[in-house]
């Protein structure tokens, strides 16, 4: 039993074959699976993680990547804290749908999502089809944060998650993101369930387990 | 493969034990019948009613299996040769030789000399023309691409999908599949409904070119001589020239009750971003929350089902079967808030590939499908694995629930 003082909610998304799912396992299990299954739906990850001196439970939904998952990953933008978006540096096409997918995320999640762009598969820089420069150039032209990422070598994996966790958590202390409010995709943890005089209901006070 | 001796073999065993009865065979399948010891694919095909009855065999199954295959034959054709040759004029056939060899189907080579001469000013690779045969080339192609993809992980653990012939085949149906049901096209999962139907049928296939009543031209006109015996029958229906055909054929009798899980309904999906923005307005709202999120809740669900038949599913299993059989773990996750598509969708669109092992699978597979063709058994199979993880779920919250239900743990005999 682990307590921790936030929970946040992620949501990972891009083109289908990217290493979203990989990304996630690399994350949660450090391990790489090379054949990775198909996602069908949704799977499901979580992983404590240290931000400053505080711990947060990062709970991850990993998304199928087919066109025709859409309409059922919409739903799950709403009440994410955080969504990393990723796309193949290899395949030139998984950056060029980039556009796609962050209208989707604009347009069905909070306005105060922190939304990190991730150049996966760095290992492969001999097969390289988008530049660091244009990730970079992408993200700085829509306010996202950027990183290339392996989730092979793990290089950066752990940044990209922690990254963005660190954001989040600055937007709570700066009081840009509310707390009490469910769709914001951050709950308070058991240790602080205790002392926060809010609405108990929305407090989830179970025992984490992970 | 099997030899024509172990075909006969495994053929008297199914014969003996089901006493030449399709409802003792049904029966069969939900209780003993093992796959290795018997012709499980001929189960299968009786089971999903592509092959109709035990008894009249020789009568009724070279009909059957000829009309089957003759349509894929011609669908093959339509989609993937002639296609082809279009784009590979009468002119251009000295160069294309070696790709049209490749093709899969050799008795269609022989027919190329009949194609048209062609005019070049439509037929080009940059001619905008609607009807120019490149355009549908390149639509072609993506869908390819996207079929390919998949293939190439489909159960990334079983080495028997991973070679040459068995991609190109299983890419071909779903190629041609979504040609025919172009509605519904492709959608990722089902290269996992297709693959073990495959397996089932290749493993069990059998060459016949050394028996005596052995045909050229198994899809010509039938022979002349008298009605085959039930055996020769059988053997026919194992024949390795026809795998392809007759998985397409099998996996089309599943789709039947698949297909609508694949179904993704826009209009119900926007009704649903509909009633959840109302949700959010309701919410700031105050105090009438409660109660208006409650009603929502049903209004969505019963609007949600209505036209996403997966969901209406996942639903049934969920506030229809768990809830009456079982309320007080229904109660549970329902207040943790575990969602029965977030498992469900996966569970049924594969039908538990992800589940369990592949071995047991096929176990499940043979119990389903013999249970009766349009797989009622569905929403009880995903009861039953709820009420087998009862203890691990009651009292775990929302995380190690979905843990559970995302990660299935293993059966221990």
């Amino acid at each position: 039993m682990a307590s921790y003082a936030y929970l946040f909610k992620y949501i990972i998304i891009g083109d289908t074959g990217v290493g979203k799912s990989c990304l996630l396992l690399q994350f949660t299990d450090n391990r790489f699976q090379p054949a990775h299954d198909l996602t069908i739906g949704v799977e499901f990850g979580a992983r404590i993680v240290n931000v400053g001196n505080k711990r947060i439970k990062l709970q991850i939904w990993d998304t199928a990547g087919q066109e025709s998952f859409r309409s059922i990953t919409r739903s799950y933008y709403r009440g994410a804290a955080g969504a990393l978006l990723v796309y193949d540096i290899t395949r030139r096409e998984t950056f060029d749908h980039l556009a796609t997918w962050l209208e989707d995320a604009r347009k069905y999640s909070n306005a105060n999502i922190t939304i990190m762009l991730i150049g996966n598969k760095c290992d492969l820089e001999n097969k390289r089809a988008v530049s660091r420069e244009e990730g970079e150039a992408f993200a700085r032209e829509n306010g996202l944060f950027f990183i290339e990422t392996s989730a092979k070598t793990a290089a950066n994996v752990e940044e990209a998650f922690v990254n963005t966790a660190a954001d989040i958590h600055d937007k709570i202390q700066v009081g840009v993101l509310d707390v009490t409010n469910e769709s914001s995709g951050i709950k308070l943890g058991p240790t602080q369930a205790g002392m926060a005089s809010l609405s108990s209901g929305s407090v989830d006070s179970r025992r984490g387990c992970c | 493969m099997l030899t024509p001796d172990e075909a006969r073999t495994r053929w008297s065993k199914l014969r003996e034990s089901s006493l030449l009865s399709l409802p003792t065979l049904r029966t069969l399948g939900q209780t003993t019948l093992t796959p290795k010891q018997t012709l499980t694919s001929i189960a299968w095909m009786l089971y999903l009613e592509y092959l109709p009855e035990l008894n009249d065999i020789g009568q009724i199954w070279p009909d059957i299996l000829r009309k089957e295959r003759t349509h894929y034959q011609h669908l093959r054709h339509k989609y993937i040769t002639v296609p082809f040759q279009m784009l590979h004029p009468v002119g251009d056939r000295e160069s294309s030789d070696m790709a049209v060899s490749h093709m899969p189907n050799e008795e269609l080579r022989g027919k190329r000399a009949g194609t048209p001469v062609v005019d070049l000013s439509v037929h080009n690779p940059l001619s905008l023309e609607e009807d120019s045969p490149w355009q549908q080339h390149f639509q072609d192609e993506e869908l390819k691409v996207l079929i390919r993809q998949d293939v190439r992980r489909t159960f990334p653990e079983q080495a028997c999908f991973h070679n040459p012939r068995a991609q190109t085949m299983l890419e071909d149906i779903l190629f041609v599949y979504c040609k025919v049901h172009q509605g519904v096209s492709y959608r990722q999962g089902m290269h996992e409904l297709l693959a073990p139907l495959w397996k089932v049928i290749d493993e069990e296939r059998v060459d016949l070119s050394h028996t005596e009543w052995w045909t050229q031209d198994p899809l010509g006109t039938p022979n002349t001589r008298s009605t085959p015996s039930a055996e020769e029958a059988v053997l026919q229906a194992l024949d390795v020239r026809f795998t392809e055909h007759d998985t397409f054929t099998l996996f089309c009798r599943l789709m039947r009750t698949a297909q609508p899980w694949f179904e993704i309904n826009e209009v119900a999906q926007n009704a649903s971003a509909r009633l959840q923005r109302r949700g959010a307005a309701s919410s700031r709202a105050g105090d009438r929350q409660g109660r208006m999120v409650e009603s929502l809740k049903h209004l969505k669900i019963a609007e949600l089902s209505r036209a996403t038949p997966i969901l209406a599913c996942c639903n049934n299993v969920y506030h229809g079967l768990l809830k009456t059989v079982d309320p007080e773990y229904y109660q549970h996750l329902e207040s943790v808030g575990v969602e029965p598509q977030l498992f469900g969708m996966r569970w049924i669109r594969l039908l538990w590939g992800r589940e369990f092992p592949f071995e047991e699978l096929m176990v499940l597979w043979t119990a389903l499908f013999a249970d009766d063709a349009d797989l009622s058994a569905v929403e009880y199979v995903c009861l039953a694995m709820l009420l087998r993880v009862r203890h691990l779920l009651m009292g775990a919250d929302y995380n190690t629930c979905l843990q559970y239900l995302l990660k299935y743990p293993p059966l221990i005999d």
